[in-house]
Formats: C-alpha cells, structure tokens, sequence
C-alpha cells in the first residue's frame, strides 16, 4: 500500500473514532440525565403519596422503563467506545505496518502516532466518565439504604438482620443487573489494558449479581409492589470500590 | 380541614401531581436529547465507509457497532417518551385522586358538623 494512502486511511479512520467518541460522550451524557431523573422518580415522599392514591402500579411501570432507557444507553454508549476503540487499534495497527515501510517518513510516522496516543486519552477521559455514571446511578440508592438500614423501620417483613427495606424499588434489581452487565461488559473490554480496574469491575459485578439474586429471593411471592431488601453495607462497599477503582492506577499495561 | 385518618391527603397528592408533571416535561426533553447523537452515528459510519469497506472483519465489526449503536438509541428515546406518557397518566390519576380525596374530607367534615 502507497504511503499516501496509509496515511489517508489512518486519518479516515480517526475521524471515525472521533466521531463515534463523541457520539459515545453524548449518550453517556444523556444517560446521567436519565438515571438521576430515574432516581427523582423513586423518591420516598413521591412513592408514599402514589401507593396512598393506589397508584403503585403505574409508578413501577415508569420506573421500569426508566430503567431500560437507562440501560440502553449503557449499551449504545458502550457499542460507540467499541467503534473509538476498534479504530484506534486499526490506527496503531497501520502505524506499526508504517514503521516497516520505508516509504513512511518520520514525520509521517510521528503524525500517525500523535493520532494513537490521542485516541488513548480519549479513552481514558471516557473511562472516567463511565464511573460517573455508575457512580450517579448507585449513590442515591447507597444513601438511601443507609437511612433505612439506621432508622426504627416497622417490622414489615421477617428480613434477616442486615438487610433493609429501599421503598418502592422493583427498579432497584435490574439496576443491579444492568450495573452488573455495564461492570462485566467493561471489564472485559479493559481487560488487556487495565488488570486492576478490570478486577475491580468483576469483584463489583458479582457482588451486584449476588444482591440482584438476594433482592429476588426474599420477596418472591410477596406482594410490595416489587420491593427488594438490599444490604446497605454491601451497596456502601460496592459504591467505595467504585470510587476506589477511579482512583486506581493502572498496574499493567 | 383536616382528613381522615389513614386517607391520602389532597394536598399532598396535589403538590406530587405538579411534581409528576414536572418530571414527564424534562422526560420528553431527554427523550429528545437522548436520540440526538444519532447524527454523530450517521456522520461516523459515512466515513467509515468513505475510508474502509469490503469484507475486512473488523471494518464489518465497526459498522455492525454502529449499526447496532443506532438502534439502541431509537429504543431508548422510544423507552423514555413512553416513561414520560406513563407520567403525563399518573400525573392525571393523581388529581383525581387529590379531588376524590378532598371530596371525602369535605364530607367527612360535614358529617361531623352534624
């Protein structure tokens, strides 16, 4: 392949790691917005007012589909950073093809790398912004668990000690999923680059996955409206994980 | 005027109502919002396919990502606008029941004036 062209198919292809990294920053954007309005939604004063009008129902309804939409941009946010991903590594791919040539000159070569080690800032700014994401998703409902776990709530249900009552919240379990998906997803997609926040994420996703299960089983076949017990200790660890892992070192690369 | 014991209380309910209608007005924003992007996605796979086609497995990756990136954010708008209908509803049933509500304390009232 002429230089010339190399050259032309690595810029092309930044410009569609470009592209897609700012997709990627407005759906992730726009899926804060969805997950702190979807935390607005579960509000206590709010869902004891529904449940006094006999209005539980439609409330999980919206809730669940906050949830979904909450999820799909996880998703959609994450297809994106694999398209800015992918084309960084076809980019550093040509470069190192570019190294052999001789037709490439330093220059040539200089530029090509700029491309590569911009495409990795990116990613890492992207990275921090995924944390947010989680962060802003779990906090209200770490906060919320605390305030329960502590305050003299009426014995409702026979709930092993440790375990507290979060409102209204059929949302709460496939939250814990999705962050479950989010966590595995990303773990693998750092898993080369990443050893201890790709750790971090597989410890965080099986807690949540054993929460989820927890959450499931405590209440099945009791009618709350789908609320789940969670532990608020359990939440606090995974939530100081998080923050721990945003404060991480990579220790391989 | 004071309601009856274990009722929904109207005024309450009222303020829940404003909120509810407050939250399914920005919902239909996100909503909005949310399926902007798919500009970028568009624009991205033109160029994609400007500069590399054919059959190179991680051209068909990138593109099969972008593919499914588009469709994911036409789910989610769709999953939002139907969250905020669902709003607009219970923010309807929720001053019907405030109405109700203050009906039955008026005439919890009355019947106590007699």
């Amino acid at each position: 392949m002429a230089m010339s062209q190399l050259q032309k198919i690595a810029q092309g292809l930044r410009k569609v790691g470009v592209g897609a990294g700012r997709a990627a920053d407005r759906v992730e954007s726009s899926g804060r917005d969805l997950a702190k309005l979807r935390s607005r939604v579960s509000d206590r004063r709010l869902s004891a007012a529904v449940r006094s009008a006999g209005l539980s129902s439609r409330l999980a309804s919206v809730e669940s589909l906050l949830d979904q939409a909450v999820a799909q941009s996880r998703s959609t946010a994450q297809a994106l950073a694999q398209v800015d991903e992918g084309s960084a590594r076809w980019v550093g791919q040509l470069v190192a093809a570019g190294a052999k040539d001789d037709r490439v000159s330093p220059a040539q070569q200089r530029q090509m790398e700029k491309w590569a080690q911009r495409s990795g800032a990116e990613a890492d700014a992207r990275e921090k912004q995924q944390l947010e994401m989680v962060d802003a998703i779990f906090s209200p409902y770490a906060s919320a668990a605390a305030a329960l776990a502590t305050a003299a709530f009426p014995p409702l249900l026979p709930l092993t000690s440790g375990f507290a009552l979060l409102g209204t919240s059929k949302g709460m379990a496939s939250l814990l999923l999705s962050g479950r998906d989010f966590l595995r997803a990303r773990g693998r997609s750092r898993n080369d680059e990443r050893v201890a926040v790709h750790g971090m994420d597989h410890a965080g996703a099986d807690v949540l996955a054993g929460l989820a299960e927890n959450a499931f089983q405590a209440f099945t076949g009791v009618d709350m409206t789908g609320a789940v017990g969670v532990s608020a200790d359990v939440l606090h660890r995974v939530r100081a994980g998080l923050l721990r892992g945003r404060r991480t070192k990579p220790t391989a690369d | 005027m004071s309601r009856p014991a274990n009722g929904p209380d109207a005024a309450e309910l009222m303020r829940c109502a404003e909120e509810v209608r407050a939250l399914s007005r920005e919902l239909r924003r996100l909503a909005r919002v949310a399926t902007a992007p798919q500009v970028d996605v568009d624009r991205t796979s033109s160029e994609l396919a400007r500069w590399v086609g054919g059959d190179d497995t991680r051209f068909r990756e990138m593109r099969s990502a972008l593919d499914e990136a588009g469709s994911a954010l036409g789910r989610s708008g769709g999953l939002a606008e139907s969250a905020a209908s669902l709003l607009a509803d219970l923010d309807r049933a929720l001053v019907a029941a405030a109405d109700a509500a203050r009906r039955q304390q008026a005439s919890a009232e009355h019947a106590r004036r007699r």
